[in-house]
């Protein structure tokens, strides 16, 4: 797929050097100049303490301490630049004011740890105990109560969500684990576009309220044995869409309306387009989801969703949700709305809960496996079903991932990326099955630098890579 | 000094052979009536004693059938001087009442040198008559014949007075007139006693054992001589001081919890905990932990086979040195075992919107048991060495220690049909000292002019080391079928907490007093105080998460392998924001004047007391208020009118001004972020104010009879409540805050009644409260999204109830020995926990509880006696005032309001023997 965009540039560009041939008129490229703000930051000294201006392309800055960016201030960060953590400390950066992670394509930013304190293992059934990307060598990025703009884009945002000492943020806790990107500011504008998360302890985005657009990014291996990859607090609106999500402990998103404060609004959030795979496998109790989930006044709406492997379906608390083992509330049932979501499934344990029991989910005939295939005559949301006969039917056909999963031993092993490809087959069942019956919530501004680059629209193809080639770019 | 013996004959016109001799025995200064005085009738020829009883609870005896003839009567008292007269007796009825003499001379100020029996009701009751301003007194004699073994619990028999109960059900702090616990203050002898507890001044009563008490006051308008930081009331424990002669108190007594015959006792060894937490050990804030560095022993539970309660005191005391040197040695030991049971409907922390807005919703129903072992230990010293009539210096030394080893079991929802069901096991080891010295001097620098000094040093401290919390969890899942089915058992991670605080006081105390003219005084005086206060956390999680990331089958707590994952969680957790150290120096003078002539007295003056107070949080450098310094200066006057109707009746009238400082850490900023909202504390919180208006009507009919009827209003300004407030843009946070004004007023009436042997006691306090605080509300606005806004709420403070009650049947026979009581309390409902939304708050019903207890006396040394509480077994229910529409749910009986706990606590017994010289 990435070849076949990078003709079409190639094509495109031939056509327009000849008609260019063909005028008399110059065609005149020449280079913008390099965004930059306040003065640069040395790279000599570490990081640590009040900062703000620019840090420069390409350069490697090493960050030994909490850094803030005061209110009013802007930190931009350069394409290329590195951010190595010393791993001595979950340090976070805490945003008063804006910052601004602006990589490319060709040029991602990082934010990790040199190789001297964590490499990835991408080796398939590593046990998790071990694994450096469940031990978290930094604390993230955190908008702090005044912060304007949270701005990442084309990001590595890798092995973060350690374990906090002193907390430098006024709603986590001294102690607590840390959320790689988190934020408490009903006002302030959160973008995570076309970025990488991979590690983190808990959950790598909790946001308690804000303005979010999360898009076209690839979250692996989070949650050691708890976590979801986008948790959503009270106060929070936006969009979840076109993300890659493999290897979280629980869920990939969440939403809930914890803790809605005076100054916000309803958590309401739209997921749509996502890919999930093995999600859900390392929550050591019982019955907290596997995909997607609403609870606790959370409205919003998913679509297009393709669900792999995961321990749950979707699921929505109800009232008739008679649980226990943790806080189970009901979600604003009656303002949330979904259809198109595509599950495929390799055992009957997981059949048995793709829409799970004790909850109110319901099923859509848009669905795939269509409901009729498999729920009995006079099914209500909630009720324990057989599912034989969902059991390794309808193969989305990927790429590059086997299914039926018969690699290793177990699913809960496929939990990065590496060389697996989630791109659809031409001949995928998933393709053409897709809604675009309703509008992304548009709550960030469209802008290079202060926004999103693009609110992708939802697709008729399910998943993060439809055919039209405008989702996930990874 | 020569006294009056008034005889009346009545002689009847009919000539018998026997005659009755009928009277009342009373003090010669006082009036009072003396009770259990010896009265013996012996034939003048001194050849054989005829009759001999003792005097009932009003003074009186009598004795019956005395032949015709010529008698000595001979009656004497403890510390009264016996008196002997001759009687000729005829016949008919002879009503002979007779008046001792002291045998000491200064009964005239009772509460600072009086050497009379001052642990006996009569003492007590003229300690109130004569005290400067309004107390209440509850004496030694009172206490040992009282069902209670705690100081906290004898709290509860004082009129307007409330206790807030531990786990146990015993307890724990007061509530004076309906002011919450942080409005008092407490105090050993007159000296201020700092507190064990974390966080907070106040200072947990169920530490001493009520046996080392002389008496206990408590006082309810602050004199100018008094510390001014209470606006309730302050407590005073008079501990027993040294005494003009040998006396030795010893008890011994063995006693139940009835609970444990239905729960067995579960208990824990305290054995494997290491008072230091493994970093400390080590010796580095950089140590990472090792799983073999904790002990799993705290989470190994046995069930004790006899759980009985046994309970020691000793004392001491004697004259020595050509009585110049007095001393007295008190310790008292009480192990004891209790059990309760809770049912306990959890409250999720936010409501739902739904139906209406703060619908309670509920995450579980539990069943929580407790098996509490407590060790209290007291020692108490009173030493004092009278140099000459003028001058005289004592010392003094007190040590608590109250280990408490509680055992929690939390059974998960009963009511799952699919998910997890968590049982958790939580062993908490605490250990609570107050340790207290003080040196004191009474000097007579000349006929009118006297010096008290005081130099005192305090600590309090709680050590809670290796508090473990250990879960189990087993899976519900619903089949096909439809049926729940349980998986096998898994172990969760297991919890570590040390925890322990300091809070060391320096205090120095001057007071002068001259005598200006007979009935004219004037006193000024000082004090410093140097407070230092520090609290130490850290906490470990051991994971049970097997390589591979399985879950760990549970079989036995030692059996299990634990590790830290990830590695960082093995460090030790000193940044937390409970680590803090305060500092508080607290200077104050006084100047006050007492003039009183046969009719009045009017004490008045003014104090000034100024704070400074500092502390050092964990928070951030980039932080606002990481260190903190507060100062400020308080002129508080008073005024105290006493008018003497008659020589058994006063008015009073007082008016004091009476502070609350914030708790230690309610003025630290940092913040405790939870689910739904962050609490934090507010630098910005000043301390209460209060101007306080009482007024009293006394009588004391005779010896231990009282009757007070008063009346009092309180205008707090900045009282301490917690709400939520705007830090800034949303940051909306839950803190202490002041709220304007409140008001608090209410009616008191103490009475006490004998007739012969029986006697009725009781008090009744009405109060009422209110205040406004801002609450949140979550519901749906027009559009039906969800919103939460804040609305104010008002409500009587914490923890007031409007009625409080005690009435008790007392029963005591001089000729049999026996004494008897008999004894209810009523706390009215209450607000136990404020909420922070809106109509949700906690009340605790209406409660009552009967306690009864007896003694017999065998001679005049030994007695046995016995003592049984909760004779009702009267549980502690817990309400919120929404109507009920759960279906299923256990405990629920009205349908106007969700009871979300019940505690069941049992009844106790307990049979011991007393010797006294």
């Amino acid at each position: 797929m990435k070849n076949q965009i990078k003709y079409g540039i190639l094509a495109a560009g031939l056509v327009a050097a000849l008609s260019g041939c063909n005028s008399s008129s110059e065609d005149v490229v020449v280079s913008a100049p390099l965004f930059s703000v306040g003065q640069a930051v040395s790279t000599k000294t570490p990081l640590q303490g009040s900062i703000k201006g620019t840090l420069k392309s390409d350069s490697t800055y090493n960050v030994t301490g909490d850094v803030f960016i005061n209110e009013g201030d802007t930190l931009l960060i350069q394409p290329g630049a590195k951010v190595l953590f010393d791993g001595k400390g979950a340090w976070y950066f805490v945003v008063k004011g804006s910052l601004l992670s602006l990589g490319t394509q060709a040029k991602p930013i990082y934010f990790t740890v040199p190789s001297s304190v964590a490499v990835k293992n991408e080796t398939l059934g590593a046990d998790p105990t071990t694994d450096p990307a469940y031990k978290g060598f930094w604390g993230g990025i955190a908008g702090e109560t005044t912060f304007k703009n949270i701005i990442i884009k084309w990001t590595h945002l890798d092995f973060g969500g350690g374990k906090l000492g002193t907390s430098p943020v006024s709603f986590l806790a001294n102690g607590a684990n840390a959320y790689t990107l988190t934020s408490k500011n009903s006002d302030g504008i959160v973008v995570l576009e076309d970025s990488w998360v991979y590690g983190a302890v808990d959950d790598p985005c909790r946001p308690f309220g804000g303005k979010y657009n999360i898009m076209r990014n690839t979250f692996e291996k989070c949650g050691f044995t708890g976590g979801e990859a986008f948790n959503i607090k009270g106060g929070t609106v936006g969009n979840f869409a076109y993300n890659l999500i493999i290897g979280m402990a629980t869920n990939g998103p969440k939403a809930s309306n914890d803790g809605q404060s005076p100054t916000q609004p309803q958590t309401n959030i739209l997921m749509y387009n996502n890919t999930m795979v093995a999600n859900g496998w390392r929550r050591s109790s019982d019955g907290r989801g596997g995909s997607i989930n609403y609870e606790n006044g959370a409205k919003g709406g998913y679509y297009n969703n393709l669900i792999v492997d995961s321990k749950y379906g979707p699921r929505i608390v109800g009232a008739t949700a008679s649980y226990a083992g943790n806080s189970l509330v009901v979600a604003d049932t009656s303002n949330i709305k979904y259809s198109n979501n595509y599950n495929y499934v390799d055992s009957l344990k997981m059949a048995n809960q793709i829409y799970p029991v004790g909850f109110t989910t319901k099923p859509q005939t848009t669905d795939i496996p269509a409901p009729s295939t498999f729920l009995p005559t006079g099914y209500k949301p909630g009720q324990a079903y057989d599912g034989t006969a969902v059991v390794q039917k309808n193969n989305p056909l990927f790429v590059n991932f086997p299914l039926p999963y018969v690699a290793t031993k177990k699913i809960a092993d496929a939990s990065f990326v590496g060389t697996f490809n989630f791109r659809l087959q031409p001949t995928s069942p998933a393709l053409g099955k897709g809604t675009t019956g309703f509008t992304p919530l548009n709550v960030v501004p469209i802008s290079e630098r202060y926004g999103s680059t693009e609110i992708t629209a939802p697709s008729t193809d399910i998943g993060a890579y439809p055919s039209n080639g405008k989702g996930n770019q990874h | 000094m020569r006294y009056i013996l008034l005889i009346s004959l009545f002689v009847s016109s009919l000539a018998v052979k026997a005659a009755t001799i009928k009277g009342y025995v009373t003090d010669a200064q006082t009036g009072e009536s003396l009770i259990g005085a010896t009265v013996t009738l012996t034939k003048s020829d001194g050849e054989t004693t005829k009759q001999g009883v003792v005097t009932g609870l009003d003074g009186s005896y009598t004795l019956r059938d005395v032949p015709e003839g010529t008698y000595k009567l001979t009656v004497s008292y403890v510390s009264y001087k016996t008196l002997t007269q001759t009687l000729t007796v005829g016949s008919g009825t002879i009503s002979q009442n007779i008046a001792l003499n002291s045998s000491s001379n200064d009964l005239s100020e009772v509460v600072i040198s009086g050497r009379g029996d001052r642990e006996s009701e009569n003492s007590t009751r003229k300690t109130e008559q004569k005290a400067d301003n309004v107390l209440n007194i509850i004496g030694a004699k009172a206490i040992s014949l009282l069902p209670d073994i705690t100081v906290g619990n004898v709290l509860q028999r004082v009129s307007g007075v409330s206790v807030v109960r531990n786990s146990t059900g015993d307890g724990q702090f007061a509530i004076i007139r309906g002011m919450d616990k942080r409005y008092n203050y407490t105090l050993v002898n007159g000296i201020k006693i700092p507190s064990p507890d974390n966080k907070n001044r106040y200072v947990p009563m169920d530490i001493f054992p009520a046996d080392l008490l002389e008496r206990l006051e408590v006082v309810k308008a602050l004199t100018p001589s008094m510390e001014g930081d209470a606006i309730g009331g302050a407590m005073n424990m008079i501990m027993r001081s040294a005494p003009d002669y040998l006396v030795i108190n010893a008890t011994a007594s063995g006693g139940y919890s009835q609970m444990l015959s239905s729960q067995p006792f579960s208990g824990f060894s305290t054995s494997g905990i290491n008072f230091r937490s493994p970093s400390e050990v080590a010796g580095s804030n950089r140590y990472a932990a090792q799983p073999s560095d904790f002990s799993t022993k705290t989470a190994q539970y046995q069930n004790v086979k006899l759980p009985a309660n046994g309970l020691l005191s000793l004392s001491i005391g004697n004259r020595v040195l050509n009585k110049r040197l007095g001393f007295l040695v008190g310790g008292s030991y009480q192990h004891t075992y209790r059990g309760s049971e809770t049912t306990f409907l959890r409250l999720f922390g936010q409501p739902s919107p739904d139906p209406v807005p703060n619908t309670p919703i509920f995450e579980f129903v539990e069943q929580r048991k407790y098996s509490n072992e407590q060790a209290r230990l007291g020692l108490n010293l009173k030493t004092d060495y009278v140099f000459n009539e003028a001058n005289k210096i004592s010392l003094y030394g007190l040590f608590m220690q109250l280990d408490d080893k509680q055992h929690r079991t939390v059974l998960g929802n009963q009511l799952v049909q699919i998910g997890d069901v968590t049982t958790t096991d939580r062993s908490v080891f605490r250990r609570q000292n107050v340790y207290n010295a003080s040196l004191q001097g009474d000097h007579a620098l000349t006929g009118k002019l006297k010096l008290n000094w005081s130099a005192v040093y305090s600590l309090a401290k709680s050590q809670t080391p290796g508090w473990t919390d250990l879960s189990i969890t087993s899976r519900t899942a619903l089949a096909p079928d439809g049926v729940s089915q349980q998986s096998t058992l898994y172990i969760n991670n297991l919890n570590y907490i040390w925890t322990r605080n300091n809070d060391r006081d320096l205090a120095g105390y001057v007071n002068l007093n001259y005598t200006v003219a007979p009935g004219f005084e004037v006193s000024a005086g000082g004090m410093f105080r140097d407070k230092d206060r520090n609290n130490y956390y850290n906490d470990y999680q051991l994971s049970t998460v097997l390589p591979g990331g399985d879950r760990q089958v549970f079989t036995s707590v030692d059996k299990a392998i634990f590790s830290f994952r990830p590695e960082s969680y093995a460090y030790p957790d000193s940044t937390n924001a409970n680590n803090y150290t305060a500092k508080e120096q607290v200077g104050a003078a006084y100047i006050q004047g007492k003039y009183n002539n046969d009719h009045w007295q009017i004490l008045g003056g003014v104090r000034a007391e100024n704070t400074q107070q500092s502390y050092v949080s964990q928070l951030p450098v980039t932080a606002t208020g990481k260190t903190g310094k507060i100062q400020y200066l308080d002129i508080l006057p008073s005024l105290h009118f006493k008018y003497k109707l008659s020589a058994r009746e006063n008015i009073r009238l007082s008016y004091f001004r009476g502070i609350s400082r914030p708790g230690y850490f309610e003025l630290v900023p940092a913040s405790f972020p939870g689910d739904f909202y962050t609490e934090t504390g507010n630098y910005n919180l000043k301390h209460s104010v209060a101007d306080n208006l009482d007024a009293r009507y006394e009588l004391f009919p005779r010896g231990n009879e009282q009757l007070l009827i008063g009346a009092f209003a309180k205008n707090i300004k900045n009282p301490i409540e917690y709400g939520f407030s705007d830090l800034a843009q949303n940051n909306i946070v839950y803190q202490p805050i002041n709220y304007g004004n409140a008001l608090n007023y209410g009616a008191e009436l103490v009475f006490s009644h004998y007739i012969s042997n029986w006697g009725i006691s009781g008090n009744y306090t009405y109060t009422h409260s209110r205040i406004t605080t801002t609450k949140r509300v979550y519901g749906r606005d027009a559009n039906g999204s969800t919103v939460a806004t804040t609305q104010q709420q008002t409500r009587p403070l914490q923890g007031q109830s409007d009625h409080i009650a005690n009435l008790s049947l007392i029963y005591k026979s001089s000729q049999t020995g026996i004494d008897a009581q008999l004894a209810w309390v009523y706390t009215g409902k209450r607000i136990n926990i404020v909420s922070a939304y809106k109509d949700l708050d906690y009340w605790q019903r209406g409660t009552s509880q009967v306690d009864f207890s007896a003694e017999k006396r065998f001679g005049t040394r030994v007695s046995v006696f016995a003592k049984m509480t909760n004779l009702l077994n009267n549980p502690i229910i817990v309400d919120i005032l929404r109507p009920n529409t759960l279906v299923g749910y256990p405990d629920q009986d009205h349908t106007d309001r969700i009871t979300v706990q019940k505690d069941v606590f049992g009844q106790s017994y307990l049979l011991g023997i007393r010797y006294k010289r």
